[in-house]
This record gives structure tokens, sequence and C-alpha cells, in this order.
């Protein structure tokens, strides 16, 4: 502990709230014999902002360097007075608020004496926290003016055409040649019945003619460095090596069509195709049917798959009104658990197919439909679940409706950019409010790469996502104290102490944003944490075997301190 | 330590009577918004407990936690988010893991394993964190001042 601080308190009446329970001039009294104490002020409110410009000139003209404010919740108004200090120029790192109106007053307001000596030992932890603390060194980047994104399907198009509308470069991979994804393989789209090709017209014409989106096709990702604001991404188009330094990434590679094998006698019988299969019929021209049973849910919502791909019902209702327009005659089953068409949209196109006269009929997980027919397709046998009734249907055609699954690539993108799958290996986002940002700050996700939706809604997110990018990077500068999603600044980040970290790879190996790694120094391993990644949430504190890491806001003496003031 | 206490207590502890003393480590996420939640409903808690706020339930490590008991405290409580709904990436699901093998340390050197609550998601809203207080503080009141523990360890330490 550093002999010259000097801490200045200010205590809040919070206009009698406190005052009622917890005698605040006694508390003075003892407060400002501590030596450390420079000197101890009442005030009726802290937070009311009016009376912030005297705070912040009472505490620059005081000379203190930490400064206690014993107040209410930092939920309550305490944030507001903190945010407020920040704007005038007082690290908040330098100031410590002690809850003594919803921690203490408040609940303890029928016993006075026990919350007066709860008051004071609040206040004795806040100080002598203050005292061990020490304040985390920031860094500040300027963030690079460039996206790169991955994939370009409908998504990762929409994505980069936003982006260059708003000046920003975008480097966009794919694997194929053509921009599209899986929209190439489609003749119309659903629910709006249009050609793909002539929906995607302006998207694609903004997309290839534009001087702002570089469009690297049969790109293959190399390796990614760096954190939000400058990343470093290598990758290969053929031979050639790029390296690109990025200040987002955006990943929009989206998902690929399940292959059916071994289910539904797929690949035996040469009637029974899968829904892609029709779309290529659809685009060659080449369909002939009078009877054509769907069977959705292929593949997933079992044990094996318990999610559902959502957009096989509407892809289902899409074919059959396909069908019925070239042959108002044909027979038209759809073979469902449940179709899966929410909002007023889905729900009216499927009202409309029932209309045309399409059949739907209801079977359940354990009693699946079976293909009727040894050498050629004859019908399929199901047994309805309503009615209990056990019947089969004629076919000539049987359509499995093509679910997707998370993308070959996926495993391999998330291992580059130390990313998250979930348990199914679709990309993991953030809990809660945040939807489109995967597991590390900088790395968005939109698309079917997230989770498999229609053309539409992945337009939408890729445009979502664009002003996700948009916000971060059109800041003048990132600053590491102010990377943290939850709020406006984060309570410190680690910092390794060289000399003692024995280079074991606890940290490494536990910190959820792969902030800490270890780096050859003087023949053996030290830890470095990249404050740009540190969260400040302190799981490498926890596991380090001699407390060499440590969050400076918050170290192992803090904690000692206040546990050891904690009664008095 | 012991002696610190003790010397320091200006015979607040006779004024406080036999209050359990708790120290509760308790997650901004989730732990304390119901702390603050309680307070706003003016819910009426013993006030032997002490809430030291973290970022997040993983930076308690079992150090402090046993800092805490041999500083004579009679129950430590460490409050997290649920298990899936942690903001730092599912940071706390190690902090389950690690915590939890407290439970039988404790027990082997005397500790009642009651005195040591670590529980995950229960504490957001303010019956919640009422409820978990005043349950914990009745677990306590059937055991005895852990004064008596680390009094008696301490000095056996001392004559070794």
């Amino acid at each position: 502990m550093a002999a010259d601080i000097k801490i200045g308190c200010f205590l809040c009446r919070c206009y009698g709230e406190v005052s009622r329970v917890i005698d605040l001039d006694e508390l003075q009294q003892e407060i400002i014999r501590f030596p450390w104490v420079a000197f101890c002020e009442i005030w009726d409110s802290l937070c009311l902002l009016e009376n912030i410009d005297e705070l912040t000139q009472k505490i620059s003209e005081s000379g203190t360097d930490r400064i206690l404010l014993a107040a209410c919740s930092p939920l309550a108004r305490g944030d507001v007075i903190l945010h407020a200090l920040e704007r005038h120029g007082i690290n908040q790192a330098s100031v410590e608020l002690v809850d003594i109106r919803e921690g203490c007053a408040w609940i303890h307001d029928n016993q006075p004496k026990e919350a007066m000596c709860k008051a004071r030992d609040l206040i004795n932890m806040g100080l002598s926290a203050l005292k061990q603390r020490e304040v985390s060194e920031n860094q500040i980047i300027v963030p690079k003016r460039e996206v790169l994104i991955i994939g370009a399907g409908p998504a990762g198009m929409s994505a980069a055409v936003s982006l260059a509308r708003l000046g920003f470069a975008v480097h966009v991979l794919d694997r194929a040649r053509n921009p599209g994804g899986l929209l190439n393989l489609l003749k119309r789209i659903a629910p709006e019945d249009i050609g793909a090709e002539e929906d995607l017209h302006g998207l694609h014409k903004a997309f290839t003619n534009n001087a702002l989106v570089y469009y690297h096709p049969g790109a293959r990702l190399i390796s990614s460095n760096g954190s939000v604001g400058d990343f470093a991404v290598e990758f290969k188009t053929g031979d050639n090596l790029h390296s690109v330094r990025v200040g987002a990434v955006i990943i929009a590679s989206g998902a690929r069509v399940m292959f059916a094998k071994g289910l539904y006698r797929y690949t035996e019988l040469d009637g029974v195709v899968s829904g892609i299969e029709l779309e290529r019929r659809f685009l060659s021209g080449d369909v002939r049917a009078d009877n054509v049973v769907f069977i959705q849910c292929v593949g997933v919502r079992d044990v094996n798959s318990p999610y559902c791909s959502t957009i096989c019902c509407p892809v289902s209702l899409k074919h059959a009104r396909q069908l019925k327009d070239l042959n108002p005659q044909a027979e038209i089953t759809i073979l469902h658990r449940d179709i899966m068409c929410p909002g007023n949209i889905l729900e009216a196109y499927y009202r409309d197919t029932m209309q045309d006269g399409v059949k739907f009929v209801r079977f359940d997980l354990n009693n699946p439909p079976s293909i009727v027919g040894d050498e050629r397709l004859e019908g399929v046998n199901v047994f309805e679940s309503v009615t209990g009734i056990s019947r089969t249907i004629r076919a000539d055609l049987v359509v499995l409706s093509s679910a997707l699954v998370p993308h070959d690539d996926a495993a391999r993108i998330a291992e580059i950019f130390d990313l998250a799958l979930d348990p199914l290996g679709f990309y993991q986002v953030r809990t809660l409010m945040h939807p489109l940002e995967t597991t590390r700050n900088g790395i968005f996700v939109c698309g079917s790469a997230r989770w498999p939706v229609l053309a539409r809604t992945a337009i939408v997110q890729g445009e979502a996502v664009a002003m996700k990018a948009f916000a971060l990077l059109s800041q003048d500068s990132l600053a590491a104290s102010g990377m943290s999603q939850f709020r406006d600044r984060k309570i410190a980040h680690a910092i390794v102490d060289r000399d003692a970290c024995t280079g074991c790879g606890n940290c490494v190996a536990i910190c959820p944003y792969v902030a800490c790694a270890l780096e050859p120094e003087n023949g053996a391993f030290k830890s470095r944490v990249n404050i740009m990644r540190c969260t400040g949430c302190g799981s490498c504190v926890a596991v380090c075997p001699n407390g060499s890491i440590q969050l400076p806001e918050q170290n192992a003496r803090v904690i000692g301190a206040m546990l050891k003031n904690a009664f008095s | 330590m012991m002696k610190d206490l003790k010397q320091d207590s200006n015979g607040v502890k006779s004024e406080a009577g036999n209050t359990p003393r708790v120290i509760v480590f308790a997650c901004k996420w989730c732990g304390l918004i119901g702390a603050d939640a309680a307070g706003r409903k003016h819910a009426q808690l013993p006030a032997g407990f002490r809430v030291i706020p973290v970022e997040c339930a993983s930076r308690i490590e079992a150090d402090a936690v046993i800092r805490a008991f041999s500083s004579g405290i009679d129950g430590v409580i460490v409050l997290g988010c649920h298990l899936g709904g942690c903001r730092f990436n599912a940071a706390n699901h190690r902090t389950a893991k690690k915590l939890k093998l407290l439970y039988p340390l404790l027990e082997t050197v005397g500790i009642d394993s009651k005195r040591f609550l670590l529980s995950f998601g229960t504490a957001h809203e303010h019956h919640q964190f009422e409820d978990l207080i005043n349950r914990f503080y009745q677990g306590l009141q059937r055991l005895a001042p852990m004064d008596a523990w680390s009094g008696s360890y301490l000095s056996e330490m001392g004559q070794r």
C-alpha cells in the first residue's frame, strides 16, 4: 500500500433516506480520524446532475487521487454519478461506490444499531479496497475501416452492400465462383413466390459493380490474428496468399443441405428425391408427376438433431404450389409432424396452399411413414396420428424435405477465429440481448450460419449485422477499457506479473475470450493478456497458482483487505 | 488475524448480538441485482452479511473462501448467474465445478459444509435473494459460532 494515498469521502444522506437509519455525522467523525482520509463530507444528494459540477470541482481542488462515495447501489443512481464523473474526466477506476442505501439502510431499517455497524464496515471495506487498488493501463487503437465477410450468400451480400454504401471497404470470401450461395440452386424463393434470379438481381448488381466490394471467389481461410478493431486475416485464392487487416469480421458462411442417406430409402429408389433435387428438376424444367408426397422433418427434430430447421415447411409449401402451377390436377400430400409457419406472411402462405387443394396429413415421431414398393416406388404408408388409421397413399414421386445442417466449414472457421459452436454445430451467439454477436468481440454472425433462415430473413440479418459493424468501426478510436459489451466500461483487464509467471497455461485454458496466450521469453513461456480481448471477468485470476495474474482494480489484496475489514 | 478482529471489535460484536457473520460474493449480473432489488423492496434481512461485488463469479478463487473462514467468518455465499446464462461465455461453469470441490475439503478440516453456499441463478430477484439469505441464516443458527473453530485451530497452529 502506498503511504501517501489520500482518499476523499462523500457520504450521501439521500434526503434522509440514509440518514434516518444511519447516523452519518457519527460515521463522519470516525472516518475523518483515519490518516489516509483527506476529508469527509456529507451531502444531501450526490446524484443530482446539477451537483456534479460542484462535486468534480471539489475533487480536483482537493488533490486527492481516490474517491469513496457512500451512496446508493450502482444499479439505482450510483452509475449515474460514476458516468457523470467519467464525463468530467475522473477515472471510474479511482472511485469506489459503497452501497449504504439499498444494501444497508433500507434492508435493516428496523435494526438501526446493526445497520450503523454494517455501514461502518462497508465504508471500511471500501476504504481498504481503495488503498490496495491499482489502475489498469488502457490501450487505445484506431479501428481499421475495413470489414471481412465470409460467405457471399444473401446474408453476406446484403451485409457487403450495406457496408459499402456506408463507405467501408469490404472483402468478401467465398468458396464458390459466383456470389449467391444456396440461392443459385433455387428457381423460386419462398414465401414471395418470385424467381430467385429476379429477386437477387438488384442485390447482385449492387454487389458486383461496387468499387468498395472486393470479392475473392474460391478463397480458403488460412489464419487469423488480432482482436476487435484490428484483425489480421490470411486467406488463399488458388496459390496466392492474401492478407488483409480489418476492423471487424462478419461470418455469413451459411448452412449445408442435409444428405438424407439411409432415410426413407433415399438413393435406393428412383422416385424418392430430396427437396434440393426437386429444385434442380424445376430449374431444368423436367418435372412430371401426378401423385406427389412430401415428407417433412427428415433427419431433424429427433433425438440426434433436436432442432427445427425452420425453412423446410415453407420450402415444401413452395414446391407444392410450383407443382400445382404446372399441373393443377396433381394430387399433392404433405406428411408433417407440425407445420412450422410462424408470422402473418407464412401463415397466409400456408392457408393459401391449403386452399389450392394440397392435403396435409400429420404423423408422429414414433410412427414415421414408410415407403411402399420393391423395385419401383408405389406409395407411402402413413399412420395418421389424428385419426389413428394407417393407410397407403399412392405416389410416383416422394420428396424428402431438405433440412439445413451446419456447414462443413463451420468447425474450421470457428477454430481459426476461436469461436464457440453450440451443441448442434451452429455458431454460438452471446446470451440475452446480442443475437448477432459471436462469443468474441468484433466478430458477428448472420444468416444460416447462425440458424437456418429463409432468404429474405438472411438479407435482413445481413443488413442488421452491417449496422452492428458500422456502430463499432465508425468510432474514432476504441479503448480497451470500453470494450465490454455490457456497459460503458469494464472494471479492469487482467495483467500478468512477468517475473512471477511460471507459464503453466491455466489462464490460457480457462479464458473464455481467448485473451491469454503463452509467449516465449528468456527461454521460458510467460503468459500475456491481450487487453482488447479481455473483459475483466477474472476467471484467470481464480486459477492462477501463484497469483501472478491479477485484475489491478480488484486484486487479491483488495479482496483480502475487504475480508479483513468486513466485520469490525 | 483472529486477534486483530477481537481487538478491533470495540464492543460492536456484543451490540450486534450473535448474528452470524456472512460474506456474500455476488456477481454483478445476478446476485448483486437480487441484493439491490431486495433493498428497493425494503426487505428486512439479518444485518450480519456483507456483500462483495465481483464482475463474475468466476473471479472467486477457493483461496478467498478459505481466507474468509480462517478469519473467523461464519458463512460464505457465492452467487453467480444461472448455468448457461453467464455473461462471460460460460465462465461460471468451471467455477461451479471448481468451487464444489471445497465442500469435502471444508468438511475434512471440520468446517460444516452448510457454512458454504454456492448458488447459481437463484438470487436474481428480490424474493429469491431474501429467501436465500434467510434460509442460510437459519442453517447457520444451528451451528456454533466460527470463532470457536478458528480460535482453537489457530492456537493449535501456534503451539506447533
